[in-house]
């Protein structure tokens, strides 16, 4: 339900196992996908998250609290007297101890800032996938990312070898 | 408003979430490294939709390519002392690829032996490589000697070297009397023939064609052809002998046929010379020679999706202008029609602000590859779009024109053709950099 607390617009958003979270509208304006239904006045009353438990949704509101805006919501380092680049400096902080998490939450989070379109999220969830890819061999990345081998030998000779300069 | 997700088994991503990592992987190779993983990554990787959204395939294109890289040599060999070895200095590699700066000319092709040290690259076709090679000479070396070129697939077989034996002429290091290259060209099976299957495509054979100068001035084109490893007797072009070359030295191919630019400071001809029938023709195109420009710009040419020949020339005022030949039935006046059935639009609008340093016609993406700026972009022919090439910022710091290519006004793949020395006005015989473009060769079986 959208109430006013302190002047500020607040925005209920409830989870499919019953959870409800009420944030200000500016956080939850950080997702596109409840901007873009905040602006279509789809959102007087609670705000149902599909396919993301509280547990992830919980995650992702504090991620976007930290990540709004600076109007002192976060209560934290937004202030003045902070320069621009040391709150950058700090953020990064933060977002490396956010991600420190398994990864079956992490995907959760990929899948949840891809359906909520967050952008900032969605970079930095699958950033560690990315290095992943990026740094480790064919097997490394199987085992990490859980998938199965299906080619032939022979069959992945070939695309190794027509491809060799992916794989040095 | 973003799709629903799917659920999964816990510890798997899927699909739709699999193409949004994929989507924002630095480069093609880890692409090309996720498609060697499992079938499913490599069906996702494959997909039209997927590769046209990530630019590799764009809808005016008639296969996905990647632009790889451009190779360029700026180290040169002296003319007379062609060849003290000195080691590691075969062609430079400049990768177009974000992640690829690490990409050399020896990760593409085998140079354990120094074969290509000093090799100059001339020319790029359909993954194909021609480079000349400078061989040692004995010491008292005569000042003409034979031409060495080899054509290698730098991505695609990596010891796969082919050597052409000397043609049937000599030429000069010295480019001051006597024999001297004034173009060459790279053509496969495929400028033959229509062929579909990628299979087939990597184990066609290929031509070459050179032409040269005597010291009568008459020139001569001369084609190898490496199904039956051997030159054809020169003939000879008199079409051109009152003719200055000028644009690209690599000639332009299309439909078997190969184009280079001449003029005679009025006006711009054509030498078109067909490989099947070693036919020779000149052709006046209605692009005149620009008295007023600043700029000694030549027209560029290119190739349109219809395969026909056709030319950018730039303006001082930085506007890209687009020339193409029309065919009988095309009524489609999308621009101002000039004589001889040729057809003029205004392709982009560059500015006159920042010079622009490279210009290359990348074949199969069907664009202009422009350096400008320090920043390479692509220019749809057909769609006249501009696409930045996004090498995610790592890069910028060398791809910065000026210590990559050196050679002034030379770098330019379509200097105006010509330098001063001496109070003369001479070919410009600057080493040019050619750009590398492969089909998207993944594929499942």
């Amino acid at each position: 339900m959208a109430t006013r607390e302190a002047g500020k617009k607040m925005i209920m958003l409830k989870s499919p196992d019953g959870m409800e979270f009420e944030v200000e509208e500016a956080v939850a304006m950080e997702s596109q996908t409840i901007r873009k239904m905040i602006e279509d006045d789809c959102a007087d009353t609670a705000i149902l998250i599909p396919n993301i438990n509280s547990k992830i949704l919980s995650r992702v509101i504090e991620y976007c609290n930290k990540h709004v805006p600076t109007t002192g919501a976060t209560g934290a380092a937004a202030s003045d007297t902070v320069a621009p680049a040391a709150l950058a400096e700090d953020l990064k902080i933060w977002d490396a101890e956010f991600i420190k998490v398994n990864r079956a939450t992490r995907f959760d989070l990929i899948q949840a800032a891809s359906y909520l379109n967050i952008k900032g999220l969605l970079d930095l969830t699958s950033q560690t996938t990315i290095d992943t890819i990026s740094d480790n061999s064919l097997e490394e990345i199987r085992s990490f990312l859980s998938t199965k081998n299906d080619y032939l030998p022979e069959e992945e000779q070939t695309i190794r070898r027509e491809n060799q300069w992916a794989f040095q | 408003m973003a799709k629903a997700a799917c659920v999964g088994a816990a510890g798997e991503l899927l699909d739709d979430l699999l193409l949004v990592v994929f989507e924002h992987l630095p480069g093609v190779q880890d692409l090309l490294r996720c498609a060697a993983t499992c079938k499913q990554w490599l069906c996702l990787i494959k997909d039209p939709v997927f590769l046209r959204r990530i630019g590799l395939w764009p809808e005016t294109a008639p296969h996905p390519s990647v632009l790889v890289g451009i190779f360029y040599q700026n180290v040169a060999a002296s003319a007379i002392q062609p060849v003290r070895r000195i080691p590691d200095s075969p062609p430079q590699f400049l990768s177009l690829q974000a992640g690829g700066g690490h990409l050399t000319f020896d990760s593409f092709v085998a140079n354990d032996d120094g074969l290509f040290n000093f090799a100059r690259p001339l020319a790029s076709r359909r993954g194909l490589l021609l480079v000349r090679i400078l061989l040692p000479t004995p010491a008292d070396h005569q000042r003409r000697e034979k031409l060495h070129l080899a054509v290698c697939r730098p991505l695609i077989d990596k010891r796969g070297r082919h050597l052409l034996p000397p043609p049937p002429f000599l030429v000069n290091h010295g480019f001051i009397n006597g024999l001297r290259l004034t173009g060459y060209a790279l053509l496969t099976d495929e400028d033959h023939r229509a062929i579909d299957d990628l299979d087939q495509q990597r184990r066609s054979s290929f031509q070459v064609v050179l032409t040269y100068t005597g010291a009568n001035r008459v020139m001569y084109a001369c084609g190898y052809s490496s199904a039956t490893d051997s030159w054809s007797t020169p003939i000879k072009c008199h079409q051109v002998s009152h003719l200055s070359r000028c644009g690209p030295y690599a000639g332009v191919v299309t439909c078997g046929t190969v184009h280079w630019l001449f003029t005679d400071q009025r006006s711009f001809y054509t030498l078109n010379v067909s490989v099947a029938t070693a036919h020779v023709s000149l052709t006046k195109i209605p692009i005149n020679v620009h008295a007023g420009e600043q700029r000694r710009r030549v027209p560029f040419p290119c190739v349109t999706g219809e395969r026909k020949l056709s030319f950018v020339s730039i303006r001082d005022d930085g506007v890209l202008e687009l020339w193409a030949k029309q065919g009988q039935d095309d009524n489609d006046h999308g621009g101002e029609a000039a004589a001889g059935g040729w057809l003029r639009s205004d392709l982009i609008n560059l500015g006159s602000g920042d010079k622009i340093n490279l210009v290359f016609f990348a074949e199969r993406r069907g664009a202009m590859l422009v350096e400008q700026g320090g920043a390479f972009f692509t220019i749809d022919l057909k769609s006249k779009e501009k696409a930045l090439v996004d090498l995610k910022g790592e890069e910028m710091e060398h791809v910065r024109g000026i210590c990559r290519f050196p050679m002034h006004r030379c770098s330019s793949s379509w200097c105006s053709g010509f330098h001063c020395s001496w109070g003369r006005i001479s070919p410009c015989a600057y080493n040019k950099p050619v750009l590398y473009e492969v089909d998207w060769i993944i594929e499942a079986r």
